[in-house]
């Protein structure tokens, strides 16, 4: 059971408020304690399917938008240059989570895309990373560009697949490996080399 | 009367006004419909309009027209605020026409109290709902509320902001049940598959207790948790299934160099010829190119098998959970992960079974891929080297893995990985049939209680027990200190504003005393507070670092509430830290609190620098500084509460009773 802080203890002089009605309430300084501290401000609205949707400014500063459903923030419309910025995101000190949760996934499209960091760019996935280029090159391009994996083209092209690093130090050579497994590793390579060579 | 008649002047207001107090009657009679005109309410008039219906019918009541406040606008130039009348309200006006009475003009209404009761309409004068069919009472979403005092905590109550557990038990509504979930942010440092299912399990369990008697939709939070815990596993899994491939390299090579050196030895034994010796353990070699290229090939598909075998299995566990647990605590999230990984281990070991058996001779008798698996903890964690001389190892210090809705970053627990190492491989050496108590993995949430869960159903588990109910004690709040890039930075909570007795007290933090400043801080670092049984909520404070990287305090900027109470000491304003120093403040400027404590000033260009207490007062709230000038404006001074050292050093003994 909640046992609050006593009235006398919280300072409900200083609480405004203005309920229009069970649907839509504006209320300030309320001393009632949240997880953040007490709300300066709490703008709460529900619709008639018990949807609930507010905004606040609670005590450590935390400004929190929750809303049940979906949340729409377009700007622009009338906006005339491509180069000028409709929608800023902007942190001053610390980290931007971006993250859909559940199955969702995050959907960004663009004309172009620029992810530039001042360090570094990881990029983890559980199962499968794609990169493609449909009409265009796909450049990896840094002073050291290193490849592990188990098979694939490259890595069979390169002898870091399985196979060539079991049969490495072998009396089975990468001829013989060819003749059985169909020349698809010397294919592979000749097509890698050819590729930085500029062929 | 006719005299009084050809008096008067028809003159609104010369003749003296005629004030009346009224009732707004219930709807639908109380205002005209959406093709009314303008804002008029009928309205039932004391000492004009009889007390029973049955002589003047609702419907019957004059119409009143209704002024509103010169700050509402009346509508010109899109200068608008409605009127908010409802039915039952007790209005206040005049007739414009005096003592003719037939139009009522109603100039403000009562507020309600608290004590006016909330009921249906039955009949005139008495106190009434004003939720009407179109404003029905909220169910859920507010409290219902009908009164209108300025200061009461018991009118208009809000939504809270926090978890809907501790709003329901106070009676209140929370402003989002969102509030209190878990959230795992994309981490490149580590594995945080654990983090993620303990969240995933700890968000389901909050939403089943909300849900209660939902049985159809308690069934699609479960699914919806049950395929988020089989995606998570996508890490561990590709983890387990990386370090396998490396593994089996080393362990082919060996069987491969063993296969050339066998078949030679056997053919130089009965040929004596080495050149034929040599072709036939290369021949040997060479009939294991297709077998090794076979698994190769297997490999690559067995994330999405041992992913499509664990449905089931998830399935069960979580239904145990749901059943079972009251609390998924990191003992229940570890043996849970072991369960989990130990089917995922057997679940990679069926997937290459078949393509095993082609490269069984360039193994070793016997070779248990499951049980290889589970020999190394960095099979399951994926520890990978991602750092190259040019990587900044700073980016994974002090990176908070674990965040909540409404609260904010959570300090990151210890490393579970070795844990659950430790339960798969004590399950798998104690446990006879290992593969089948972890195939029926749910059972170990079944014990003898519903509240101590073991890895098999067994109590006297070499796993040890681990107790999911309700907490059985609850301590004082712990102050957690983490990131900031330092270490051994810890403090304790001052606990005030205590409510209740005894075992039943709780409180609010309102100081934290350094007890180890730590070092190497680079930036302040995060500090939570929390009790072991989350029952307090709302306190927020902040840490302040010197140039040492140490931390030279811990302020309260929001007390919180309702946590357990420890020890309980007093507590006073040793000293104080300035937040902002404000401008313009003059010598002779003066602070103190709301605890009698007065404060001495260092002023120096205009802003407060130092605020050092003068006296010693207890405080048993967090106090309050203010700072009194008729210049300055903008100081922030927090107060740091310690137990205070009095100085009362005894000098002289004076015996009252010989003397």
């Amino acid at each position: 059971m909640t046992k609050e802080r006593p009235a006398d203890k919280c300072n409900w002089d200083a609480r405004r408020h203005i309920s229009l009605g069970p649907k839509f309430r504006i209320d300030a300084n309320n001393p009632r304690m949240g997880n953040s501290g007490n709300l300066s401000y709490l703008i709460y609205s529900t619709t008639d399917n018990k949807d609930k949707s507010s905004i606040s400014l609670a005590q450590d500063g935390k400004f929190a938008i929750y809303n049940d459903r979906t949340i729409e923030i377009i700007g622009g419309e009338s906006n005339e240059s491509p180069k000028g910025q409709d929608i800023l995101i902007c942190s001053k000190t610390g980290e931007v989570v971006i993250q859909a949760d559940g199955s969702g996934s995050v959907r960004i499209k663009a004309t172009n895309i620029v992810l530039e960091a001042t360090e570094d760019i990881d990029i983890k996935a559980g199962r499968n990373l794609t990169l493609k280029s449909v009409g265009g090159q796909t450049l990896l391009d840094g002073n050291e560009v290193n490849l592990n994996a188990k098979q694939g083209n490259i890595a069979e092209g390169l002898k870091l697949d399985l196979v060539n690093q079991v049969f490495s130090g072998s009396f089975v050579g990468a001829d013989i490996l060819a003749g059985i497994l169909g020349g698809a590793s010397v294919f592979a390579f000749n097509a890698l080399k050819d590729s930085f060579n500029g062929n | 009367m006719i005299d009084e008649s050809l008096l008067k002047s028809n003159f609104l207001g010369r003749d003296g006004f005629r004030w009346w107090i009224g009732q707004i009657p219930p709807a639908p009679y109380h205002r005209q419909g959406a093709e009314g005109w303008g804002n008029r309410y009928r309205v039932r008039i004391m000492g004009y309009h009889p007390f029973y219906e049955s002589e003047l019918k609702n419907e019957d009541l004059p119409w009143a027209q209704v002024l509103i406040p010169t700050t509402s606008g009346s509508g010109a130039a899109n200068q608008s605020t409605d009127v908010a009348l409802q039915p039952s309200d007790v209005v206040f006006g005049f007739f414009m026409d005096g003592d003719n009475a037939q139009i009522p003009v109603i100039l403000a209404t009562f507020g309600k109290t608290s004590d006016v009761v909330s009921k249906d309409f039955k009949g005139p004068f008495q106190p009434f709902t004003g939720y009407t069919d179109s404003i029905p009472k909220p169910d859920g979403t507010l409290v219902p509320n009908e009164s209108n005092e300025s200061g009461n905590p018991k009118s208009q109550v809000s939504p809270v902001a926090r978890t809907d557990d501790t709003a329901s038990s106070s009676g209140d509504v929370s402003v989002s049940s969102v509030i209190g979930d878990k959230v795992v942010m994309a981490n490149p440092c580590k594995n945080t598959t654990v983090d993620k299912i303990t969240a995933r399990i700890e968000n389901l369990l909050k939403k089943i207790r909300k849900l209660q008697n939902n049985i159809q939709k308690k069934k699609a939070k479960i699914k919806e948790a049950i395929n988020n815990i089989l995606k998570d596993c996508n890490e561990m899994i590709g983890n387990a299934v990386k370090w396998l491939g490396d593994e089996m390299v080393k362990l082919m090579k060996k069987g491969l160099d063993f296969l050339y050196k066998d078949v030679f030895a056997k053919i130089l034994a009965i040929s004596g010829n080495p050149v034929a010796a040599h072709l036939g353990g290369v021949a040997a070699q060479t009939a294991m190119v297709k077998p090794v290229k076979a698994f190769q090939k297997a490999m690559g598909c067995v994330v999405g098998k041992v992913i499509d075998g664990l449905k089931g299995v998830i399935e069960k566990m979580i239904n145990s959970v749901v059943e079972n647990v009251k609390s998924f605590v990191s003992c229940a999230a570890n043996q849970f992960a072991g369960a989990l990984l130990n089917n995922i281990v057997d679940g990679i070991a069926d997937a290459l079974s078949s393509a095993l058996g082609g490269v069984t001779k360039i193994l070793s008798a016997g070779l248990n891929i499951a049980n290889l698996i589970r020999s190394s903890i960095d099979a399951i964690k994926g520890i990978g080297s991602i750092f190259s001389c040019n990587q900044n190892k700073d980016k994974c210090t002090s990176l908070a893995t674990t965040y909540t809705i409404g609260g904010g970053a959570m300090m990151p627990g210890a490393d579970p990985f070795g844990q659950i190492s430790n339960i798969m491989n004590t399950a798998a050496s104690t446990v006879q049939d290992v593969k089948g108590s972890f195939t029926d993995a749910y059972d170990i949430f079944k014990s003898t209680t519903g509240q101590v869960i073991n890895a098999v159903s067994n109590p006297l588990s070499a796993l040890g027990g681990c107790y999911t109910g309700p907490p059985l004690v609850c301590g004082a709040p712990t102050i957690n200190i983490f990131g900031g890039g330092g270490t051994g930075g810890a403090a304790k909570a001052l606990m005030g504003t205590i409510v209740g007795l005894g075992a039943e007290a709780v409180g609010s933090v309102i100081g934290v005393q350094v007890t180890n400043p730590g070092s190497g801080y680079e930036f302040p670092p995060f500090v939570t507070i929390q009790d072991n049984c989350n029952q307090g909520y709302g306190a927020v404070a902040r840490a302040l670092i010197d140039d040492a990287g140490q931390i030279s305090a811990i302020y309260i900027v929001s007390e919180g509430e309702n946590y357990p109470v420890g020890e309980v000491q007093n507590f006073a304003v040793t000293r104080t830290i300035v937040d902002n120093p404000g401008t313009g403040y003059k010598v002779g400027d003066k602070a103190k609190d709301n605890f009698g404590t007065e404060y001495d000033l260092v002023i120096d260009k205009g802003g407060i620098v130092k605020a050092n207490p003068i006296n010693i007062n207890i405080s048993t709230d967090l106090p309050f500084i203010r700072v009194i000038s008729d210049t300055g404006t903008g100081a922030i001074i927090r107060p740091i509460l310690e137990t205070p050292e009095y100085q009362d050093e005894v000098t002289q003994q004076i015996d009252c009773i010989t003397k």
